[in-house]
């Protein structure tokens, strides 16, 4: 069943960024509706196949077959009737969770179900420029000078409008791009996975053994080890994102804030999920609230901890997100600027060369994309230790400013 | 908008904006001076532990220059929203 909610989930995300170029965002809505209206069917027709073929008669097959025809149906005539959700997005969006559940009987897909998940949520994360998309790209207000990637040549040398729909999406592109790029090369490298080594099988080893020491360096063995899938991925995507800027014909996809906001939202999203899973409901709670243990705690709490806490984790996605941004675009403007001296120094003799005087800064490029990759994946992974349940708590968050001395 | 108080808008901001930037600079400028010598200096006193130190100042270094960034992001907003339209 999760295969067929992957699946569906993957296409509607692909088909929303189809539609949001081509209508509006009410008609997306309908897709999504359709598609999780669709997965709710196939899974009470899947127990009520079950429950038919165990045997079982009476009261809860009764109820199943109530709750499948009489309540899915009720909310679908709400959505199309009442709602006056799309039919057509509505329709397009339940074939989409049909060809979901065709295509999960396939077995080729045989990697475990993490990495799809990871991909898919980076890939949705990657289709973010929705509201840059939807609300008329074409009055481009005025934005900074950058080096031209293979998309805008696309674009420049062809003025018809179904090529500018790549141009509208060039971040998502180049960010599909690099997944299948990376995510390739490591398929490839650990496709025969032997006791001695290929080249690439040892550089990929060296890769995550370095991102493990990492990881683990902060979390510790155990609970680095659960989280080393996450942040590994999250580090080497930005990586090769960052670096892609430097690739000729290329664009860093990070370079825009659609794409830095999206993967704040990821690991805040990943971040406060983790907290309730670990602390449970309550826990989580308990440490917004500044884990009060007497009355100035429950008292004080709510009213001045509880702010600062909610007003922290919401600052938190926002000031990772704003600080790749600000670094990548800083770069990618500053190589743009030289290359344009670069090119108009030489001008005078109209030659079609120039000097290339952006050579320093592609270094200082390289280097601190790399930094700021690192800074990403630590910060998400400090976040991810800070809502993990852990001894010192009471000393961090204690109302009256003193350490909790341990009760004996 | 009134023409008028669009020109004033621009002068001021023209100055306020780099000057707005340089201060920040400044700023960072003098943090990232002391976190490296903080840096310099435990690794002259424990040799050994110095790429530690290194990747620990390195960290250190980028969340300082973050908080520029944050303002030179602003500075842009600012100057390709309001200053070129």
């Amino acid at each position: 069943m999760r295969k067929v909610i992957l699946i569906t989930v993957t296409l509607t995300g692909l088909a929303t960024c189809v539609g949001l170029t081509l209508s509006s965002v009410s008609g997306c809505l309908s897709l999504w509706s359709g598609a999780l209206w669709g997965l709710l069917n196939a899974w009470c027709m899947t127990r009520l196949i079950q429950g038919f073929v165990q045997g079982k008669r009476g009261l809860r097959l009764t109820g199943w077959v109530t709750l499948k025809f009489l309540g899915l149906y009720a909310i679908a005539g709400w959505l199309l009737l009442s709602l006056r959700v799309s039919v057509v997005g509505w329709l397009i969006g339940f074939t989409l969770s049909l060809i979901g559940l065709g295509l999960s009987a396939f077995p080729f897909l045989r990697a475990p179900f993490k990495v799809y998940s990871w991909l898919c949520l980076l890939g949705l994360a990657a289709s973010s420029p929705l509201a840059q998309a939807s609300e008329g790209s074409h009055a481009q207000a005025p934005h900074a000078p950058e080096i031209p990637n293979f998309i805008t040549l696309i674009a420049h040398f062809s003025h018809g409008s179904t090529l500018e729909f790549l141009h509208t999406w060039e971040n998502a592109i180049f960010a599909f791009l690099i997944v299948g790029i990376v995510g390739g090369a490591v398929a490839l490298a650990s496709k025969a996975l032997a006791l001695l080594p290929s080249r690439s099988q040892a550089a990929m080893e060296a890769i995550v053994e370095g991102l493990d020491d990492l990881v683990c360096g902060v979390l510790g063995k155990s609970e680095g080890r659960r989280y080393l899938p996450f942040l590994g991925t999250l580090f080497l995507f930005i990586l090769s994102m960052n670096l892609a800027g430097l690739v000729p014909g290329f664009k860093s996809p990070t370079s825009r804030f659609e794409m830095t906001g999206a993967l704040g939202l990821c690991v805040f999203a990943y971040v406060q999920w983790t907290g309730i899973r670990r602390l449970g409901a309550i826990g989580y709670l308990d440490h917004l609230l500044g884990q009060p243990r007497d009355i100035a705690g429950w008292i004080l709490g709510p009213i001045i901890l509880l702010p600062i806490h909610i007003i922290g984790e919401l600052v938190k996605p926002l000031s990772l997100s704003l600080r790749l941004f600000g670094n990548i675009m800083g770069e990618d403007t500053l190589l743009a600027v030289f290359v344009t001296l670069g090119a108009l120094c030489m001008a005078w003799s109209h030659l079609p060369i120039g000097i290339p005087l952006h050579l320093p800064f592609v270094f200082l490029a390289i280097i601190f994309s790399v930094v700021q990759a690192l800074v990403f994946t630590s910060l998400s992974m400090i976040y991810i230790y800070m809502m993990l349940p852990h001894e010192s708590h009471e000393e961090d968050h204690s109302v009256r400013g003193e350490p909790v001395e341990p009760r004996t | 908008m009134e023409q008028h108080a669009v020109d004033w808008a621009k002068v001021v901001l023209g100055f306020g904006l780099p000057f707005g930037l340089a201060l920040a600079a400044m700023a960072s400028a003098a943090g990232l001076a002391r976190a490296v010598t903080a840096a310099m200096e435990a690794m002259a006193r424990q040799p050994e532990a110095a790429t530690k130190i290194q990747g620990a100042m390195i960290l250190g270094c980028a969340f300082i220059e973050a908080l520029t960034i944050y303002v030179f992001v602003t500075v842009l907003m600012f100057g390709f929203g309001l200053l070129k339209i």
